[in-house]
């Protein structure tokens, strides 16, 4: 019978531990087969260990194999990109448990499972994943502990302890490489995640998606500004400008290759210079920084108007940003505003005109005729615009669940149902003005924001978001006019939830309580605090970068040369491991004191204070019995403690401790009588 | 390639004695021995080096991801492999190893060697393996204990004092990544008995002079006196003149002087050479050890008296053993120390 290596129980059992753990990340990513597999593995594995059954044939780990890659194949319907990637990678860490025949086996499936560990962190990236991520290497490290430990080794536990213990000295010495040694830009580009579902903002606007956008909770993006921040009422976070209607869906413009160029900026996202020239800014500008939650879109929001912002973003000739590639992972760009500003004051050539007018045919009737009706009789651009927001002020309600519309969604909001959240309002504001022959247009975003008092940014929700209009106004160019916030002001000056009716309210609740919205409670100020760390940990760690770097060493060396950097390294790397070597050489090293010796030890000292100290190598009896010689007033709790000492001790009566400390704690040899 | 291959040969041959007198210059024999910085050696395993190639992809992924977790992961397994260095060399730093006791073994046999492997202070040491090559290894390991006894195994060629070289002692705890090790001289000596070799019947007594035919059966000597016949006996034995004189049948005791004393000669098996000689005299003291007969032993210059019991045996068995062994000079003072020592357990020279 062939010898077959088993690899000790100590560290098989924290292998699967720690594949499990290491797995468990990617479940919801992974196709339900291939979690089969993994669970058939497993239990083979341990039936193996057990002696149970043997290392099963070729015909079992080809169909293995088979089902793997099937369900990678069907389960992603692709071969290359990042998830089916990880997923290849996750069967082979999977399948190698059957193939473990030697140590050096066991070492492959460790060596996996730091890869697949690391994969997770390409998926998500806040604290609690790389909490969670330490964990996945604590757990690695106590495996291949467990392969250098003797096969006799009965504590598994200790393994955990110790290689916690590893991983925690590291720590220092992690993050001064971390912090020193120099970062280099991506070597080649790689795919990260597609196919991924888009969160936020939608790049159209029917009735009814941004309420329901209100309801999915979640963070949007947080704000730093340089300065101090604008009044809420003028936080419009611009992020989308949609000027094409369908009848029920409003989208972007669209049209291109006009001789005027393309509406959007070239890929690379480099400014154009042409559409900045549109605008003309004016008075203090406005810096800030937006940290943005990954959304898979390419649009980016910024406070209107935008002059200047990072590398790699783009402006489209509707003046809103755009990223180079959709954000996939949280993106920190910086802009400057300028709030006071004019956009487009030339009049508006014909191509332009016939964007900003478009009207589907053979919708809302009523609603063409009302508008050119009402014009005529208001007479001018901005008595019509007052009219039409007073009408909206008198007779409309602000509600998150509005009645349904069928074909002709204007006419039926604007005289049936005459309740709707910002999308009905600006929607049908723009048709109205555009029916009255005002180019106008809806733009989406987020308004307002809440204040983290913490740490002083402006955290932006996904229940911020926002719909209002722009129309185009002779020798004012493009101006914002919000109807909500003729219907409901309260939503502008502070928010959504004062907004809101009491049943609308408890529609968001959930919403609202994990946000933290409710302010000033505990739990409020126990979520803004984690949002502050949280944004710190992405300004600091996962923002740090290059050019910080290069600011932490100038800060620390002054001039920054390869000599002073690798000075740094080995210096601090000195400091950090003499630290752990005394750690790990001098362990152990102090006699253990048993809690008895401990008490005793106390209550020496309280009598060297009073002048009696024990002489080296005396024995407690006969030193009690010298004390009591000189102090015949300390009798009975000198020679007390003595006995429970030495009870304790040599007559192995440990339940006497207790007693014994109480004793010593009691205990005073009353220097002060001598003195 | 005979050139080449036996060129290899010296060459390899002069790397190796270089390599063993800096080690004789830099751990010196000695036991008890503490290891020490100046006695370890540490160098990263075959385990080590791929693990670093691991810490490599990830800082790789981590960097062209522009992800900074992974590049701290990256850098996290880089720093453990660092800092298992020191735990590597912890684990093997401090610790005494003390030559207790080697038993004699036959030629052939397997050699048991005692070792106490102890340590000073409360730290811990796990899975130290101490082997000579070609060796049993043993595993010491002090959790909560402050020493531990190792039995090793080591296989033995010759007669005489083995001295089965430098003691390896390596530990790759705790993660594998790091061997440390050292070679140790822990002033090791084994005595190694001769092989026993079947060398026909022991003869059952002294008979020097006859020509070893088995004379001294029963009653070839003097008479001893009269006793009952008891069927079987032989006939010649009986006592016919006094049968006839009809006091019955008897049969004459001759009590053979049996000299008890056997010697184990040299010179029995002339025609042998010596190893072979020795090895059939090991075989004879191995079987008359057995029976309560003494037994003395001649070899070319050396007499032991005859004599029993087990320190007798052990006496005659190392006589065997170290019968004009060519030992390197330092090995013959040791002998020579070994000779003061008590039979019953050889112990180490400064055991």
């Amino acid at each position: 019978m062939k010898l077959i290596y088993q690899i000790p129980r100590n560290s098989l059992a924290w292998l699967l531990l720690a594949q499990a753990a290491v797995i468990a990340p990617h479940m919801p990513r992974l196709p339900v087969w291939l979690i089969g597999a993994w669970a058939f593995v497993v239990v083979w594995r341990i039936q193996v260990f057990r002696g149970v059954w043997a290392f099963p044939g070729r015909l079992v780990k080809g169909l293995l194999v088979i089902v793997c890659g099937a369900s990678l194949l069907f389960g992603y319907g692709r071969l290359f990109g990042l998830e089916p990637m990880v997923g290849l990678l996750l069967s082979a860490f999977i399948l190698k448990l059957l193939e473990m025949h030697r140590r050096r086996d066991a070492l492959v499936v460790i060596y996996l499972g730091f890869f697949v560990c690391s994969t997770q962190l390409l998926f998500s990236t806040t604290i609690l994943a790389s909490a969670y991520a330490l964990l996945c290497v604590a757990l690695l490290t106590t495996a291949l502990m467990g392969l250098n430990q003797s096969q006799s080794h009965k504590s598994p536990a200790r393994s955990f302890r110790l290689a916690g213990r590893l991983v925690l000295q590291c720590l220092p010495l992690m993050v001064l490489l971390f912090l020193v040694m120099p970062r280099l830009g991506a070597l080649w580009s790689v795919p990260l995640q597609q196919n991924t579902a888009t969160t936020g903002m939608s790049d159209s606007m029917a009735p009814g998606d941004i309420s329901r956008l209100t309801r999915a909770g979640g963070l949007a993006f947080r704000v730093t500004f340089s300065g101090s921040m604008p009044p809420p009422p003028q936080l419009y976070w611009r992020g989308l400008v949609f000027s094409q209607f369908d009848g029920r869906r409003w989208t972007p413009n669209r049209l291109a290759g006009h001789s005027e160029g393309e509406l959007q900026p070239p890929p690379g996202g480099s400014p154009s210079r042409l559409w900045q020239r549109l605008l003309r800014v004016d008075g203090a500008p406005v810096h800030y920084e937006v940290i943005m939650e990954p959304s898979q879109q390419f649009w980016l929001f910024a406070l209107t108007a935008p002059r200047q912002y990072s590398d790699g973003i783009g402006m489209t000739r509707d003046f809103s940003l755009r990223y180079r590639e959709p954000v996939s992972k949280r993106l920190r760009y910086q802009v400057t505003s300028f709030l006071d500003y004019r956009a487009e004051v030339e009049p508006l050539p014909p191509w332009r005109l016939q964007q900003e007018l478009q009207l589907p045919e053979d919708f809302n009737p009523q609603a063409l005729q009302t508008a050119q009706q009402w014009y005529r009789q208001a007479g001018s651009a901005q008595a019509y615009i007052d009219r039409l927001l007073d009408y909206y002020r008198r007779e409309f309600t602000y509600t998150l669940e509005p009645p349904s519309l069928g074909r002709h969604t204007v006419d039926e909001f604007l005289w049936q149902t005459k309740s709707g959240f910002c999308e009905h309002f600006a929607g049908s504001f723009v048709f109205m003005l555009r029916a009255a022959g005002l180019p106008a247009r809806v733009v989406a975003g987020y308004q307002g924001g809440e204040v983290n008092p913490l740490e002083g940014y402006l955290l932006v929700r996904q229940y911020d978001a926002h719909a209002w209009a722009e129309v185009w106004l002779q020798d004012r160019g493009w101006v914002r006019v919000d109807p909500t916030a003729a219907v409901a002001p309260e939503r502008i000056a502070s928010g959504l939830r004062s907004a809101l009716n009491e049943r609308d309210s408890q529609l968001v609740s959930s919403v609202f309580a994990f946000d933290g919205y409710g302010a000033g409670t505990w739990l409020n100020l126990m979520l803004l605090r984690w949002d502050a760390w949280n944004y710190k940990w992405h300004r600091r760690v996962l923002g740090y970068d290059a050019r910080m770097q290069a600011g932490l060493l100038q800060q620390l060396l002054g001039n920054i040369s390869p000599l002073r950097v690798a000075l740094l390294i080995i210096g601090g790397g000195a400091v950090v491991l003499a630290a752990v070597a005394l750690s790990v050489l001098l362990s152990g090293r102090k006699p253990r004191r048993t809690p008895a010796t401990r008490h005793y030890l106390r209550f020496l000292r309280k009598l060297s204070q009073a002048g009696l100290s024990r002489a080296p190598g005396e024995a407690p009896g006969d030193f009690a019995r010298r004390v009591v010689a000189r102090r015949p007033d300390l009798e009975e709790p000198v020679l007390a403690i003595t006995s429970l000492y030495q009870r304790v001790t040599y007559a192995g009566q440990p339940a006497l401790a207790r007693e014994l400390r109480r004793r010593v704690k009691r205990f005073s040899a009353g220097r002060n009588l001598f003195r | 390639m005979p050139a080449a291959n036996s060129f290899r040969f010296w060459q390899r041959r002069f790397w190796r004695r270089r390599f063993q007198r800096w080690l004789q210059r830099r751990v010196p024999a000695q036991s008890p021995q503490t290891l020490d910085r100046v006695k370890l050696f540490i160098f990263p395993s075959a385990a080590g080096f791929s693990f670093l190639l691991v810490s490599m992809l990830l800082w790789l992924v981590g960097t062209n991801y522009e992800n900074n977790l992974i590049i701290g992961l990256a850098f996290l397994l880089i720093s453990l492999f660092v800092v298992s260095i020191l735990h590597t060399f912890g684990n093997l730093s401090g610790l005494t190893l003390h030559f207790v006791s080697s038993a004699p073994a036959y030629c052939g046999e397997d050699a048991e060697v005692e070792i106490r492997v102890s340590a000073e202070g409360g730290r811990q040491y796990e899975n130290v393996l101490l082997c000579w090559p070609g060796g049993s290894t043993a595993v010491a390991n002090l959790l909560d204990s402050r020493e531990c006894h190792c039995k090793l195994f080591v296989p033995t060629g010759r007669r005489g004092w083995l001295d089965p070289g430098r003691l390896l002692v390596e530990s790759c705890y705790p993660l594998g990544l790091l061997r440390c090790w050292t070679w140790l001289d822990l002033d090791v000596r084994v005595l190694i008995y001769p092989k026993p070799v079947y060398g026909g019947k022991v003869p059952p007594s002294h008979a020097v002079d006859d020509e070893g035919e088995l004379q001294a059966e029963h009653g070839s000597e003097d008479f001893n006196g009269l006793k009952a016949y008891r069927p079987g006996e032989s006939l010649r034995h009986i006592a016919w003149k006094q049968y006839a004189r009809g006091r019955g049948l008897h049969s004459k005791d001759f009590t053979a002087y049996v000299d008890q004393r056997l010697w184990l000669d040299w010179d029995f098996f002339a025609g042998f050479d010596r190893e072979a000689r020795l090895s059939r005299l090991c075989y004879w003291v191995q079987e008359v050890g057995k029976t309560q007969s003494e037994y003395g032993l001649r070899l070319p210059g050396v007499e032991i008296a005859p004599g029993k019991g087990l320190a007798h045996k052990q006496r005659v068995l190392k006589a065997l053993a170290l019968f004009e062994v060519e030992t390197p000079a330092r090995q013959q003072v040791q002998a020579v120390k070994m000779q003061a020592v008590p039979v019953q357990s050889v112990k180490g020279p400064r055991a």
